[in-house]
């Protein structure tokens, strides 16, 4: 794939010989950071908020997640399952049942992050009270939300909860206690995150003071191996605090704030109207907008296994009795102490332009577009007529390369039709 | 620069799709994000008016050096007092309006918050005219 690693981080490849120029993956990216060029799907790095609907969309882009070989530049290594991983199993399958799979499978321990899911929950309840911070709050434990604001909602930027996520605090937590410990290094000890998604390979990726997570390896790619690993009679103790899994589904938390005023979104068709709602103070009386970029929350990730619906149904029974204990206080204390910049680990994108430049730019624009088509046909490898006015004005792209600005100007015969076709990816028997 | 907007009076199902594409426009112009926020309330808090009270109106937004201009314009039936108008929290929003959750006598205070230089001339009978204009400040 050709791309320039300085303008963000990837998080995903294409698989060249699977590519049939479908341009499935083009039309499904929610912000149009996806381009056809030279017979292959293109990834405006600086656009993607690796919500991975592409890898939904289609089987040649495949997520680039850790691989368990990484794994062995650790001498201690620790598995944080994600609040949707223990969704994945039959019923009678326990969370102490998969984390001892887990642990059998390589890792030296296993964290339950349920406690600190809980906990942050509790916290966002204090923060929501603080009359600094503009209402309504919104959560910024989902990477793909944040990204979202960032390049698209700016404003919205101080509006996002200065909390770090659980899987976060749970990482530090046990890098801490480890290294006081004194028996290893704070170098040799390696948090990987079962993930549901490709977004926490931004915290992995940008790997900084701001993040504790040194790897995601994805549910579906280690899920067949844990069924192996299996065993009814053995379990590992993971604590009573499970209400907290209950994070893995939209909203699934949302009565430790009390729901009156909170919002739960998922969805990022949903979440912009959301944000756009919230941009122009439409959005009264709610103090905390609860968000998820999948359908249902995490448990909608591209990289789980079972049906959204199913999982929703079996965390949200198994776990419905809410314990609250001295560890949980501790913890919301500890989120409350850690303020936390949400938006640090992408640095800003900020793109200066002086206003009379933007005007003349977006006049430019206004006029190509006039001239397209707008039927959004795709055969110039952009997702719509405006995304491909954009990349004429921004250098990218050629206005010929519309096929119907070639109609206009002379003849277009049906070779060169065809041999634009196949330069996307077009197969030959389709001759 | 300039783009014209027109508003339907009573159209509640469409009330904020022409501040939108402002908003919109002044992001994609490359306005500072606390400028882009203050010109969507002040639009959307104008545009509300045209919808809630007058039967049709028009939002002019114009681009300058390093500001931008609302200037909206509606038919409507013009403000009797515009010194009690603009005090928080006075409405004269019907039980219909409110009912649809408008009509807090927040708008015109909020736009007036919400922006660097505030004009608005209106006569009983003629109608509304309201001037706003935003700085781009960093």
């Amino acid at each position: 794939m050709k791309n320039n690693p300085s303008e963000g981080i990837q998080t995903l490849t294409i698989i060249s010989e699977l590519c049939t120029g479908c341009m499935k993956c083009v039309r499904g990216c929610p912000v149009e950071a996806m381009r056809f060029r030279d017979g292959l799907p293109f990834v405006k790095w600086e656009k993607c908020i690796h919500c991975g609907e592409c890898i939904k969309a289609c089987d040649a882009i495949q997520p680039l997640t850790t691989s368990f070989l990484e794994l062995s530049r650790f001498k201690y290594t620790i598995a944080i399952p994600s609040p949707a991983f223990v969704g994945q199993f039959e019923k009678h399958i326990t969370p102490s049942h998969t984390f001892f799979a887990l642990k059998s499978f390589g890792f030296d321990d296993v964290v339950n992050l349920a406690p600190f899911c809980s906990a942050y929950f509790k916290a966002v309840k204090f923060i929501v009270a603080e009359s600094d911070i503009p209402k309504p709050v919104i959560s910024s434990m989902c990477p793909v939300v944040v990204s979202l604001i960032q390049t698209k909602y700016p404003s919205l930027i101080e509006h996002l909860l200065p909390i770090m996520p659980p899987r976060q605090l749970a990482a530090k937590q046990v890098i801490d206690s480890l290294v006081k410990e004194g028996v290893y290094k704070k170098e040799e000890i390696g948090v990987i995150y079962i993930t549901p998604c490709i977004s926490k390979m931004i915290e992995v990726k940008e790997f900084s003071e701001e993040s504790y997570i040194h790897g995601a390896i994805a549910i579906k790619h280690i899920y067949n191996e844990i069924l192996k690993k299996i065993k009814p009679s053995e379990k590992m103790d993971i604590g009573n605090s499970l209400y907290g899994f209950r994070q893995a589904v939209a909203g699934g938390l949302t009565d430790i704030i009390g729901e009156e005023n909170v919002l739960v979104v998922s969805g990022i068709k949903n979440l912009k109207k959301v944000f756009d709602d919230i941009e122009m103070g439409k959005v009264r009386k709610i103090s905390f907008v609860d968000t998820y970029a999948c359908s249902e929350g995490c448990i909608g990730g591209t990289l789980t296994v079972d049906d959204v619906y199913i999982a929703r149904q079996k965390i949200l029974s198994l776990f419905s009795k809410r314990k609250s204990d001295e560890e949980e206080e501790k913890l919301v204390e500890i989120y409350l102490k850690n303020r936390f910049n949400p938006v640090k680990r992408w640095g800003t994108k900020k793109r200066e332009k002086s206003l009379s430049l933007g005007v003349k730019l977006v006049t430019m624009k206004d006029e190509l577009l006039k001239r397209l088509p707008k039927i959004d046909c795709g055969l110039c490898g952009a997702p719509t007529c405006e995304a491909f006015a954009e990349d004429v004005i921004e250098g990218e792209a050629d206005e010929r390369d519309c096929i119907f600005d070639m109609i206009k100007h002379k003849e277009i015969k049906a070779e060169e039709f065809l041999l634009r076709w196949k330069k996307r990816g077009g197969k030959d028997e389709a001759e | 620069m300039e783009r014209e907007f027109e508003v339907e009076g009573g159209d509640f199902a469409n009330a904020g799709s022409a501040s939108a594409k402002v908003k919109e426009i002044v992001k994609s112009i490359g306005f500072s994000p606390e400028a882009v926020r203050r010109i969507a309330i002040c639009s959307y808090e104008a545009e509300v008016n045209i919808v809630l009270y007058a039967k049709r109106g028009k939002m002019k937004l114009s681009v300058y050096e390093d500001y931008a201009v609302l200037h909206v314009k509606d038919e409507g039936p013009g403000i009797e007092d515009i010194e009690l108008a603009m005090q928080e929290g006075y409405s004269t929003a019907t039980p219909e309006m409110r009912e649809l959750g408008f009509g807090a006598g927040m708008g015109l205070p909020n736009i007036k918050k919400n922006s660097d230089i505030f004009t608005i001339i209106s006569e009983p009978g003629k109608g509304t005219e309201l001037r706003i204009m935003i700085r781009n400040e960093k």
